[in-house]
């Protein structure tokens, strides 16, 4: 059962990664070209539900003690992974602003640049994220 | 396998769909509406938007409440 369980925890991590990737997906075809308000709301929308809500749910799980490793059957947070992750998350909502807002007042070239810079951070935010473990329940 | 086996198996398998199914919960309006704007040109509402923007609030506020609380922990 037990075995199961890990096989399980393992195809759902693996459909999850390639979901992940699609947030990439939807930056890089945005790259070098005018920057939607649709392609940011797809990002954003993306970004909410593969790092922010289960990034919340995993802020949710009990406090890892010190020493103590995350398990299947104990899952807990880390709370200095946790931390890292807010900081990168805290740089993203930045730049999903400072895209925002260079559509907003049309100007093309910073909004380019705004979503390279948050292109890179939600790589930094995805890989940290897989490291949670809540990718392995389905997100 | 004995009974206890089975049941703690059992229960654990109940305790990782629950929590499966909480995350599911929260992460599948955003992957709708994800697909629904790349696929179906929905275009958002300002409605919408702020929703979206509350929503990132209180859980943005909530999971710094728990790093505060975990900075003071001593455990």
């Amino acid at each position: 059962m037990k075995k199961l369980i890990a096989v399980l925890a393992v195809a759902l991590a693996l459909g999850g990664c390639a979901t992940m990737d699609k947030i990439g997906t939807v930056i890089s075809a945005a790259q070098n070209f005018t920057i939607t308000q649709g392609q940011v709301d797809s990002a954003r929308n993306s970004y909410d539900g593969f790092v922010l809500a289960p990034l919340y749910r995993y802020a949710k799980l009990p406090r890892c003690k010190t020493g103590q490793t995350i398990t299947i059957e104990n899952p807990c947070h880390d709370r200095k992974l946790l931390k890292q992750i807010r900081q990168v998350d805290i740089q993203v909502a930045k730049a999903f602003s400072d895209t925002q807002n260079s559509i907003t007042s049309g100007d093309n070239k910073g909004a380019v640049a705004a979503y390279t810079t948050l292109k890179g951070l939600i790589d930094i935010a995805k890989a940290l994220i897989a490291q949670t473990g809540m990718t392995a329940l389905g997100a | 396998m004995d009974p206890v086996t089975i049941m703690a198996d059992i229960a654990l398998a109940i305790k990782l769909g629950k929590m499966a199914y909480d995350l599911g919960k929260d992460v599948a309006p955003y992957m709708i509406t994800a697909y629904q704007i790349m696929f179906k040109n929905k275009i958002l509402t300002a409605e919408e938007r702020q929703k979206m923007t509350d929503q990132e609030l209180a859980w943005r506020s909530e999971i710094d409440a728990v790093i505060a609380a975990d900075d003071e922990a001593t455990d």
